[in-house]
Formats: structure tokens, C-alpha cells, sequence
């Protein structure tokens, strides 16, 4: 439980650092690069699991704690929200984030799922 | 400094909340459950900004936002889950998963901001009528 806290705030103090940096340029693309990098360690870290690379505490760490806290489905939602529904209303670019968000990062699951493998 | 004090401490409880329910039997749709959980109480705080703002200080508005919420919703899990659908071949239950987490997502921050904001608004009303029926009284 403690290893889920403490990866659960560096995650999320990760998040803040690098989505605040970049939503200042192009909002809402920062939370895009914080899911899809999410994804990608999230595979990465699974595969190495499932390979018995790494111990379950360590993965309850990297997984429920880090990668959980890093990845956020509720700004994600809110920000769709906005921009399909509400006061920042711009549909094109709702639903460039939409569609991107849910295909990138599925991809980039795969990505993390599959690397360790051209490694072993 | 003390901003990434409060999103760690906000992120680790958030965490720690999503770790116990999505672990829970009870509830086969975990993930499902935390993310919307999430986005409801997301939908809620978005409404103290700009005017507003004054209502919750501004630094524990960063904690209940980018630390809890954030860290109690999970994207990684959320594509790891469609991905193990994709894997058994479930196609039509990985589009159903991706759809209702959307469009229940979506719908539950809109829910939260037209709650806080009808809220708000009956605060508000009583406090108006109070100060109104004071000053008739003082006369």
C-alpha cells in the first residue's frame, strides 16, 4: 500500500511537471504526451512482469502506483468535455484528441508490450 | 515547491483509493468504476475557477485536481484492459469498453459541473434572501 502511495504521487507530481510544460504551448496536448508515454512504460513494464523480469512488489510500485498516478482519465474526459460541449468549444480539435488519445496510446501499449521482446 | 508537496500528497491518496477499489471483487468494472468516480469529482472542482476561485484556496484545488483526481483515474490500465480484450479476440466488448468509458467520462463531469453549479446557486440564493431579510429587519 505504501509502494502505491509513493509511486502514486511521484506520478502524479511527474504529470504535473510535464503536462503543465506542455499545455502551456499547445493545450490540450500535454495530457495526450503524459497518457501515451504512460502506455508505453505501462506495456513495457506488464511484458517484464509477465516474464518474470520483475517482482509483483515492484510491479504493484511501477504499475498501480507510478503509471496509474502518471495517467490521468479525468482531466482526459474533462478536457474532451470542454472542448466537445462546453465553453472552449472546438469541435475539430475535441475530437482530434479524442480519437488520438484512445488509438495512441492503445499503440503505444503495444509498443511498450512488444519491445522487450526484440530484446530477448 | 509546496504545489508538487500538495499534487504528491493529492496523487498518493487518489492512488491508494484507485489500488483498493479496482483490487475490489465487488466490483468487476474497477477500472471503470474509479475512472468515472474521477471524473465526476473533476467536473465538481472545475467549477471553482476564475471568479469562483475563492471558495476552495488555490493550492489545495491543485492537490484535489492534478494529485487526487488524476491519481485516482488511470489512462495505462484503462488501454491495458482493451488491449487484453483485443488479445482474446473480444473485439465488439474492447469498442463497447472504449464507448461507455467515454461517453460515461464525459457525461459525469458534465453531471458534476451542473451539480456544484446548481449548488452554488442555492447558496448563494439563501445567503441573498438572509441579507435581504436583515437589512428589512434593521430598518
Amino acid at each position: 500500500m505504501l509502494l502505491v502511495c509513493f509511486g502514486g504521487g511521484l506520478g502524479a507530481v511527474a504529470r504535473y511537471l510535464l503536462s503543465g510544460v506542455i499545455n502551456k504551448k499547445s493545450h490540450p496536448w500535454g495530457t495526450f504526451v503524459v497518457n501515451v508515454l504512460g502506455c508505453i512504460v505501462f506495456g513495457i513494464c506488464i511484458k517484464l512482469f509477465l516474464l518474470n523480469y520483475i517482482s509483483s512488489r515492484l510491479k504493484i510500485f511501477l504499475l498501480s502506483g507510478f503509471c496509474g498516478g502518471f495517467t490521468t482519465f479525468s482531466t482526459f474526459s474533462s478536457e474532451t468535455a470542454h472542448l466537445l460541449l462546453g465553453d472552449k468549444l472546438d469541435i475539430k480539435t475535441g475530437l482530434q484528441y479524442l480519437i488520438a488519445s484512445i488509438l495512441i496510446g492503445l499503440l503505444g501499449l503495444m509498443i511498450g508490450y512488444f519491445l522487450p521482446n526484440v530484446f530477448s | 515547491m509546496l504545489n508538487l508537496i500538495f499534487v504528491f500528497i493529492g496523487g498518493a491518496l487518489g492512488s491508494l483509493v484507485r489500488y483498493i477499489v479496482s483490487n475490489n471483487v465487488i466490483l468487476p468494472f474497477g477500472t471503470l468504476f474509479v475512472n468515472i468516480f474521477g471524473c465526476f469529482v473533476l467536473g465538481i472542482l472545475s467549477v471553482f475557477v476564475l471568479k469562483r476561485a475563492k471558495y476552495i484556496p488555490q493550492k489545495l484545488r491543485l492537490g484535489l485536481t492534478s494529485g487526487f483526481c488524476g491519481g485516482v483515474t488511470t489512462f495505462s490500465t484503462f488501454s491495458y484492459e482493451v488491449f487484453v480484450y483485443i488479445q482474446k479476440t473480444l473485439y465488439i466488448e474492447a469498442l463497447l469498453y472504449v464507448c461507455v468509458s467515454l461517453i460515461l467520462g464525459i457525461l459525469f463531469v458534465y453531471f458534476g459541473i451542473e451539480l456544484c453549479r446548481l449548488c452554488l446557486k442555492l447558496h448563494l440564493d439563501n445567503k441573498r434572501t438572509k441579507l435581504r431579510q436583515e437589512f428589512l429587519e434593521g430598518e
